[in-house]
């Protein structure tokens, strides 16, 4: 396992209408990079590309990308959709972002998209069919995928596995690569009562890419994963912890709703920096290999 | 009880997120009833999720449509248009595409056709602001000399769309009226009506017919050399036609 397909970028947002103005013309201070997501500009099933493109080539210009999905539905039971991966890789031709990503869930079905990132068992069944979709999408883009730990709110009655090891023995069997996401390992930690640290200590620290940051709702006995808080004290504590074990990761900071103006963002995503940097004094030689 | 197969488990989850009140035990859905929460409630949070985002997104698409029905109305229109055409889209932006169609063949909206026309209006509106302008590099497919640029729409109903819009239950008119949806320089949809015989010529050029049926066309209506470059230069200078192709040029 190694991380040379996923570099270190440094420290960013995720790229949303509300803060178009700030990538429009040059790198806004202190983000080294961008997260976009894929169906905002994918091509749509008729071919059409969409506006957002233009814009996403703009900030492409001067700014790395890395493209997110929330699509792909990798643990689905239906077929893949091919035309998704068609398109996917028109648009991977166009921007050239520097990875991409989607979560390890399902999302419903080719003929039934929900939309939303449905929990899947850790069974060996679905690992194996995991295993096979994942090798056939790198195979399919000519590049390693990262997976995103999603949170979750139902545990299934059946499981072979942790979910920590299932995503361990995943990026054995494939190569795939992690996107960590701190606020997801700590807000099912919360719904189904696991230690989270149990968790992020068990991933295998040389497949971890990228790492997401980003708010939930507290509702009392559950969290919900709603992007629209600040990250929490919690998660922060998770973040310094565990950037400290993995060394320089690229981060980001989520945000998808109830947005804050621009400085509370940026400061957050100080303060990623100012955690990782404190734990491992990154200099500016590592974060140029932010190349574009 | 033995553990599900992924797609057995996959289509009873599906089910209970999507179809409320279709519900059965835990057990039968695979999944664990642990406290503190209810299982019932665990399922609430993906069911509100589902809905919620695709309301949302139908709401910003057909604005129009909303306020003409009214907001209850509207989200109790949107989970029947669920139920009968569920997402097949990877991209929300997609979803409403069936929205014009739901409306005109699905009781009671049916009986207000009106309705199913402000939603394909709407549609047609949406996108032109959606889709992307024309690249240098893009082959371009037309077999016409002149290319319409990809955002505009030419819409025609019976229909008086404002009225409707105004939720004021215009007639229907014998004749077709025909609209010019264009995007402005503020990137938002705007839209004219137009006479008959330039939204016929305009389809025309849509529909990439050749310079000798343009020109026949205009014999056959009586319209001047005059008047036609007029129309012409006032499309160009508003970029409703955004390409002057040679003819038998494939580039």
């Amino acid at each position: 396992m190694t991380k040379a397909d996923f570099p270190f970028l440094g420290f960013g947002v995720g790229l949303r209408n509300h803060y178009a103005d700030h990538f429009r013309s040059s790198r806004p201070e202190g983000i080294d990079w961008v997260e976009a997501i894929t169906e905002s500009y994918l091509p749509w099933e008729d071919g059409t590309w969409v506006r957002s493109i233009e814009a996403l080539e703009k900030v492409r210009s001067h700014l790395p990308i890395a493209l997110h999905g929330v699509s792909l539905s990798i643990g689905s039971s239906d077929p893949l959709n091919e035309s998704y991966l068609h398109r996917w890789k028109m648009l991977i031709d166009r921007i050239q972002p520097a990875w991409v990503s989607d979560h390890l869930c399902w999302t419903g079905g080719n003929a039934h998209n929900v939309h939303d990132l449905l929990p899947l068992p850790y069974t060996e069944e679905a690992l194996k069919h995991l295993a096979a979709r994942i090798s056939r999408v790198q195979e399919h883009l000519g590049r390693r995928l990262l997976v995103e730990n999603v949170s979750s709110y139902v545990e299934f009655d059946h499981g072979d596995y942790a979910e920590w090891d299932f995503l361990a023995e995943l990026t054995k069997r494939t190569g795939c690569g992690l996107l960590l996401d701190v606020n997801n390992v700590y807000v099912s930690a919360v719904n189904h009562g696991f230690d989270a640290w149990d968790y992020l200590s068990a991933i295998p620290k040389n497949s971890v890419g990228q790492i997401h940051l980003a708010g939930h709702r507290n509702k009392g006995t559950y969290c919900v994963d709603t992007h629209d808080e600040p990250v929490c004290d919690e998660v922060w504590k998770l973040y310094e912890r565990v950037a400290g074990w993995l060394g320089p990761t690229t981060t980001m900071i989520e945000r998808d709703d109830r947005y804050p103006e621009w400085a509370e963002l940026k400061a957050e995503v100080d303060k990623a920096r100012q955690l990782a940097t404190g734990n491992h004094a990154i200099t500016r030689s590592q974060e140029v290999t932010a190349t574009v | 009880m033995p553990s599900l197969d992924l797609k057995k488990l996959q289509q009873r989850f599906r089910r209970a997120v999507t179809s409320p009140g279709s519900r059965q035990s835990p057990a039968w859905l695979g999944i664990r009833d642990t406290p503190p929460i209810p299982y019932d409630r665990r399922l609430d949070i993906y069911q509100y999720a589902y809905f919620a985002r695709i309301h949302e997104s139908l709401q910003d698409d057909f604005g129009w449509v909303e306020k003409a029905m009214g907001k209850p109305k509207f989200e109790a229109m949107c989970r029947r248009f669920l139920e009968k055409y569920p997402s097949r889209f990877a991209s929300l932006a997609e979803v409403g595409r069936r929205m014009p169609q739901f409306l005109k063949e699905t009781a009671p909206w049916k009986s207000k056709p009106g309705l199913a026309e402000l939603a394909r209006f709407e549609w047609d509106c949406f996108i032109c602001e959606m889709v992307a302008n024309p690249r240098k590099d893009d082959p371009i497919t037309t077999k016409g000399i002149f290319v319409l640029h990809p955002a505009v729409r030419l819409f025609s109903s019976r229909y008086e769309i404002d009225r409707v819009r105004a939720n004021q239950a215009p007639k229907r008119r014998p004749e077709l009226r025909h609209w010019l949806i264009y995007r402005d320089e503020d990137g938002d949809a705007s839209y004219y009506r137009l006479p008959e015989s330039q939204a016929a010529i305009l389809e025309m050029i849509r529909d990439g017919e050749s310079l000798e049926k343009l020109v026949a066309e205009f014999e056959r209506r009586k319209i001047s050399q005059k008047r036609a470059s007029q129309w012409f230069q006032s499309w160009a200078q508003q970029q409703i036609i955004s390409g002057v192709q040679r003819a038998g040029s494939d580039q």
